[in-house]
């Protein structure tokens, strides 16, 4: 009874709802809208600042003027046929100087403590390879060393790792004694012997990296005690 | 409470008749369904405009980021011109609120462009409206604005900015004060950069800063070194066409086209036409090949002290053989007089015919509008204007026609148009017709490396690029005659010359002799180094890497490559 007395209430509480509900939902939709644009304004007035200043960089950075720099500050002249490396072969005799005693000697350390990695723990005899003054550091350390000292010597599959190893040395000396004229190039965009540079410096470390790195996780779980390794392969070296 | 209403009977109304109430309903009702159809109207209007208007389409009507006009940019991207919002100020001089005499002053302090008096006439003019200053900074913007005249207007205008300035500015040409290209690119691409259907995309150019740079940097400083009164220079790729620099000194900012030198408008690469003498033999002796008239580099002809022409004239040479001469020797001390007998042998008819296919006798091809017409014998070209066409005397052409010549000649004998556009996708290679057999141009090599390594051109050389080239000194017509005081110095060159690649041409318009150059003013002392310095500069740049044990097949010239050639 009650109910049909206030059926058009409730009639005219729904509809008016359910308008109030669209009319949100539409409300939202305007807002987000809006929202959205006010991103889009933003975005192309990051645009036209981005290429204003982009426009401004470039007319301070403009050729006369990196020229004019280059005149009284720099004095950077192009690079000359000889500066100019055609292949690894050539880039690697770049390095003229013989290595001496204490390069050496710096370098095998170096090798030593990362080949207690790379050696197999079944290259143990080969030991006598190249260095005579390591063997008799190892031979000093007798207690804590003796097991890393079988793994620091050389292996004939560790011997190309070595030479590999003594390669980035070389592409790197060769690299630094470039960067003069690496820079050089670089003023004057010079491509090419940049990219022979580049050609010639990256796959070697590669190699190195792999050669060194690999079979270090092998010998690390063998011998469960890793923080030996080289602290002992560096203190055998110091005697 | 509650509110009683006296009815008045007197304003009261008669006591209705039936009819009359109906009426009276009838019309209530009438204006209530008026009301409810009117608002019926708005209510469906605006659900109308509700649910049917697109939100989105309001902010695709103009895309705020295309520029007003265009952008130009070179082959790898670095912008060449933009347009960008600059400030404008001006002046309403007759809704003025303070002092002229005070403004007038202040004004000149800041815009020293002007005198105080100059900008009081102008205050004072009553004009409506005038410019002050266009495309000022913002410091001058926010300086004027403090001066706090309300009749001062600032404004932003789309201005063309030239971010390099100077660099190109022949290519490139400029525009006037309504945005609209006067000359070079920007006059050819007029309709292109202000269409809003494709100005949205940069056009590329086929320009490189860098070599475009190079190339006028070492032309300036030659330039000035040697006090010439203007130079030239073009590198060219000569398989594409693409001109990859093209320069004229002097040259003007295209920023503010009204300043500068009167003569710096003036594009000498494609307008100006010279004479350009001695670099034209290679194109006798490509001729000749062509023709089997000469087949050997070894070939001898007979070269005097002097050959008498027709006409009372003598061809003479710098470097006189005075006895028999090959060819070879011919091109390696540029001999006038050698040449002169191969065009000879050539003939009139097909070296006009060669001419004529290299594009020589036409404007150059290229797409801009300032192009010279080339200077010819016309209907003299006799016996005696073939000789002396054939050692770049009595033609004039334009350094651009030079530099399209060497690459016809370099590129494996095809005539290729000169293109500003980079070529690609938009901009295909043309297919080109062929002048001269792949046999001549590649025998040419040898040649013309000869003259770089042992003859006029050793200054040119650049270490490991591998440069070929020749010299070109000829004498201006002055006032009618030619006087051997005033000169124009070419040198065309290509490299590297084992596998042609670029063609580099540069001339001097008039270089003086210094005490450096031991009193010399010929192409070999001054213009020679500065395409030995643009290749060394831009060889690299452009993929050649400098290799001193390459070099192109030398076997034909080998006997000429003694040092014996020294004097």
């Amino acid at each position: 009874m009650i109910a049909r007395s206030f059926k058009s209430v409730i009639w005219v509480a729904t509809v008016g709802g359910a308008a109030l509900a669209c009319y949100m939902v539409s409300l939202r939709v305007a807002t987000e809208r809006a929202e959205l644009a006010k991103v889009d304004r933003q975005i192309i007035a990051a645009k036209r600042e981005i290429r204003m200043l982009q426009t401004e960089l470039g007319t301070r950075g403009r050729m006369t003027q990196l020229e004019d720099w280059n005149a009284n500050v720099l004095a950077l002249s192009a690079p000359s046929a000889a500066q100019f490396v055609h292949d690894d072969v050539t880039l690697a005799r770049l390095e003229r100087r013989d290595a001496t005693v204490a390069d050496r000697a710096s370098a095998e350390v170096r090798m030593a403590s990362a080949e207690t990695g790379a050696a197999a723990p079944s290259a143990a005899p080969a030991a006598e390879a190249p260095k005579p003054p390591q063997v008799v550091a190892a031979v000093a350390h007798p207690a804590p060393a003796h097991p890393v000292l079988h793994q620091a010597s050389y292996t004939p599959a560790a011997k190309p790792a070595l030479t590999e190893a003594s390669a980035p040395e070389k592409a790197k000396a060769a690299d630094k004694g470039k960067k003069p004229e690496h820079h050089a190039k670089a003023e004057t965009g010079k491509k090419p012997a940049e990219k022979k540079l580049a050609s010639a410096a990256k796959p070697a470390p590669q190699k190195k990296l792999a050669s060194a790195a690999k079979p270090a996780p092998k010998t690390l779980a063998a011998r469960g005690k890793p923080a030996h390794h080289p602290a002992a392969a560096q203190e055998s070296d110091a005697d | 409470m509650t509110a009683y209403v006296a009815i008045e009977p007197r304003i009261a109304a008669p006591a209705p008749r039936p009819e009359g109430l109906a009426l009276t309903y009838h019309r209530l009702m009438l204006i209530m369904l008026v009301f409810a159809g009117v608002t019926m109207l708005i209510a469906s209007r605006l659900l109308y405009l509700q649910v049917a208007t697109d939100r989105s389409a309001g902010d695709t009507g103009l895309n705020p980021l295309i520029p007003a006009r265009g952008d130009i940019v070179d082959r790898n991207g670095v912008p060449l011109a933009r347009s960008i919002d600059a400030w404008t100020i001006a002046i309403h001089p007759d809704k003025l609120l303070g002092k002229p005499e005070e403004l007038a002053v202040k004004l000149a302090e800041l815009m020293p462009e002007h005198r105080a008096d100059e900008y009081l006439k102008l205050l004072k003019s009553g004009k409506s409206f005038a410019y002050l200053s266009r495309r000022a900074l913002p410091e001058l913007v926010s300086a004027v604005n403090a001066l706090g005249e309300p009749a001062i207007e600032f404004s932003r205008e789309p201005e063309r900015l030239y971010p390099q300035t100077g660099l190109a500015a022949h290519v490139l040409g400029w525009t006037d004060s309504e945005g609209h290209g006067v000359s070079g690119m920007e006059k050819v691409l007029d309709r292109q950069l202000t269409n809003p259907a494709t100005r949205g995309a940069p056009v590329e150019l086929s320009i490189d800063t860098r070599v475009q740079a190079a190339m006028e940097s070492e032309l300036a400083a030659a330039m000035a070194k040697f006090s010439a009164i203007g130079a030239a220079g073009v590198v060219l790729d000569l398989k594409t066409g693409e001109v990859l620099a093209m320069t004229s000194l002097p040259q003007l900012n295209p920023n503010k086209p009204g300043q500068g030198a009167v003569d710096a408008g003036f594009n000498r690469a494609t307008l100006g036409v010279y004479e350009l003498g001695s670099t034209f033999k290679p194109f006798t002796v490509a001729m000749a090949m062509d023709l089997g008239i000469v087949k050997t580099f070894s070939q001898m002809y007979n070269c005097p002290r002097g050959l008498p022409v027709a006409g009372g004239h003598v061809i003479t040479d710098t470097h006189p053989f005075g006895g028999p001469c090959s060819v070879a020797d011919i091109m390696r001390e540029s001999s006038n007089i050698g040449t002169a007998q191969i065009a000879a042998q050539v003939g009139s008819q097909h070296q006009q015919d060669f001419l004529r296919r290299m594009g020589f006798l036409e404007p150059v091809q290229i797409e801009l509008h300032e192009r010279g017409r080339t200077l010819t014998p016309g209907a003299n070209w006799g016996e005696v204007a073939t000789m002396t066409v054939g050692f770049g005397h009595g033609i004039a052409v334009t350094p651009l026609h030079l530099a399209l010549g060497y690459a016809t000649l370099f590129n494996g004998g095809i005539r290729r148009p000169a293109t500003l556009f980079k070529v690609g996708p938009g901009h295909p290679v043309p297919e080109g017709t062929r002048v001269f057999t792949e046999e001549t141009s590649r025998r040419m090599r040898g040649l013309l490396r000869l003259v770089v390594l042992a003859g006029t051109g050793k200054k040119a050389d650049a270490p490991g690029y591998r440069v070929g080239g020749k010299t070109g000194t000829a004498e201006k017509l002055q006032g009618g005659h030619y006087t051997g005081s005033a000169v124009v110095t070419t040198f065309a060159g290509v490299f590297p010359m084992d596998e042609p690649r670029y063609v580099v041409v540069a001339m001097l318009d008039d270089p003086k002799a210094t005490a450096e150059t031991f009193g010399f003013h010929t192409a070999a002392w001054n213009v020679g180094p500065v395409v030995s310095h643009v290749v060394s500069r831009v060889g690299a740049l452009l993929g050649v890497a400098p290799d001193p044990t390459r070099e192109p097949d030398l076997s034909e010239v080998a006997a000429y490559l003694k040092p014996e050639a020294a004097h």
